[in-house]
């Protein structure tokens, strides 16, 4: 039962946020605006929401846009259903920002967001809209349960984050006990240690390609292509490449310790310079699309709130403690085949 | 220790002097990379292409050449070696020697790209800082190719493995000599430049660092 605890835990943590995952539901937020172009003058445009409640909340529905400190309130808005709003808004020349911001507010889905929502147009229409008051402009948090943020582009696809994002830890772990095993056995010449590296790139090869194919899912629903020509991506390309060349090394020598040996100095070798592709050298360039790279923000810095956050660690905690079963396990399955080799 | 070293890399200079085919065959075969890539090109005036064929022909015979630095060594003359020097001579020494032939290898390469594939886009570039570049470029690929063609000679294979163990782990230094060599020839100022030669000079440094602390374990056979 010792030793056990911690692999129950990873197992529940796990599973706990898979479920929550992928059950949980998207918070309400404006999906798309159409057209997503304002006239001087007046427009009238279709706001589309995703999980929202425009009609269930009808009474308290509030439509407004942003435009530096300008306010600008819907001249008329009509609520079609739950997900659409027909939205007139009237404006004028003089603004400070080329894209307005959009709101939408009501009691049941609390405040949604939309950031640089329109482009002004500079054509001017001739309807000049009399009215134009206060309205109310509150921001506000609903209660509505627990669910992820709804970020503009990002939309269902944030929740990759808790299945991209700790593959990457659990493969920089793995590896990282692969060279730690390495120095034993260049140390102390133990042949086991080596088994047990090899293993453990191995298990840590099975995550970087689970980080990539998750990767490249998400790349495709938010940038638009498969791959795109970026540090981060290219260095977690070439960290791949280095251990697929550590295991043509391995298997290139016949001889049992001398195999052991190369592989050990090329391993050590590999994992400093892999460190430095995928950790150090995405950070120094200015021009990257991923998170967390090049002045763009990470996750944690603002899009991370406390709901993912409540997923996101136990996922990354329960990632690595599983990566290291799934070594443990191929480490002793390897051993056992080796000793049945030998009889 | 030092004079292990240099007695181990005057050797091998004067094996490179008496076997002048050797080092003939790294410049003949720079030469014919460049004429076929003249042949296709003709004349290259668009930088980022001239910088890119070039540091690609530069690396590929940078592989060439260090390939041959331990596969030279027959196993008899390696054991003789063993007995006589410390290893951490041995890697440094073969280091220098590398470094050597590269320079002599990268600065004709140079000469004979510019030559034959047009000067145009070496307008904006100020000489010196061409010359620093070149001389870091050889320098730090020697010192990573070295570990790796140790470690390819130790395993019997040559050029095919030497390939696929080097080119993942020199592609971070590359990358940064690409963009350096590229900024140089756009003629980009000295504090743009500064943070990528620091780098470099520091990947150099690490994989001298790692050479010299991971070689003794591959001597030993």
């Amino acid at each position: 039962m010792r030793g056990l605890w911690w692999k129950i835990g990873s197992a529940i943590l796990v599973i706990y946020s898979v479920f929550l995952g992928l059950l949980a539901p998207l918070n309400p937020g404006i999906k798309t605006v159409d057209p997503a172009q304002l006239n001087n003058g007046g427009t009238t445009v279709i706001i589309t929401g995703y999980n929202s409640h425009f009609a269930d909340a009808a009474q308290s529905q509030q439509v407004w846009l942003t435009n530096g400190d300008e306010i600008f309130c819907a001249y008329e808005y009509q609520v079609v259903d739950n997900t659409h709003i027909r939205a007139t808004f009237s404006i004028y020349q003089d603004i400070s920002e080329a894209f307005f911001d959009l709101y939408v507010h009501n009691a049941v889905d609390g405040t949604m967001h939309l950031p640089d929502a329109f482009l002004q147009n500079a054509m001017e229409v001739s309807l000049k809209p009399d009215k134009i008051e206060p309205c109310l402009t509150a921001l506000a948090e609903a209660d509505r349960g627990f669910g992820f943020p709804n970020q503009p582009i990002l939309n269902e696809t944030i929740r990759n984050l808790l299945f991209h994002v700790p593959s990457w830890f659990a493969m920089i772990l793995i590896m990282a006990v692969s060279f730690g095993y390495s120095i034993v056995h260049l140390r102390h010449s133990r042949l086991d240690a080596d088994a047990a590296a090899a293993n453990a790139a191995r298990v840590g090869l099975l995550f970087a390609f689970i980080g990539l194919a998750t990767g490249m899912i998400w790349a495709r629903f938010t940038w638009g292509a498969w791959w795109v020509n970026d540090r981060r991506l290219n260095g977690a390309a070439v960290a791949t490449l280095i251990y697929l060349a550590y295991f043509v090394l391995r298997s290139s020598v016949n001889e049992e310790q001398k195999a052991a040996r190369l592989a050990g100095v090329y391993n050590i070798f590999a994992f400093v310079m892999m460190l430095l592709f995928v950790m150090v050298w995405p950070r120094l360039g200015a021009d990257s699309l991923h998170p967390g790279v090049g002045g763009n923000p990470a996750f944690n810095q603002y899009d991370l709130d406390d709901n993912l956050r409540l997923v996101f660690y136990p996922a990354v905690l329960g990632w690595m403690g599983m990566s290291l079963w799934i070594f443990q396990l191929q480490n002793r399955m390897d051993r056992l085949r080796r000793i049945a080799d030998e009889h | 220790m030092w004079p292990e070293v240099w007695a181990i890399f005057r050797k091998d200079m004067k094996l490179e002097m008496r076997q002048s085919h050797a080092l003939g065959s790294v410049l003949l075969y720079i030469l014919s990379s460049v004429f076929v890539a003249y042949l296709a090109f003709k004349r290259i005036g668009d930088v980022p292409t001239w910088n890119a064929l070039f540091w690609i022909i530069v690396l590929f015979a940078a592989f060439n050449a260090a390939a041959r630095s331990f596969a030279l060594e027959s196993s008899g003359r390696r054991l003789y070696l063993y007995t006589l020097a410390s290893p951490q001579s041995v890697i440094l020494a073969k280091i220098i020697y590398n470094a050597c032939i590269l320079l002599v290898m990268v600065s004709f390469g140079l000469l004979i790209f510019s030559g034959l594939l047009g000067t145009d886009v070496l307008r904006e570039a100020n000489g010196f800082a061409l010359m620093g570049v070149v001389m870091l470029g050889a320098l730090g690929l020697s010192v990573q190719l070295s570990l790796v063609s140790a470690l390819a000679a130790t395993a019997d294979q040559n050029l095919g493995l030497m390939a696929v163990l080097g080119l993942p782990i020199i592609l971070p230094f590359l990358l940064i000599l690409m963009r350096l060599s590229k900024n140089v020839l756009d003629g980009l100022a000295w504090s743009v430049n500064a943070s990528y030669v620091w780098q470099l000079i520091a990947i150099t440094v690490l994989s001298v660092a790692l050479s010299y602390i991971l070689f003794p374990y591959l001597w030993r056979e």
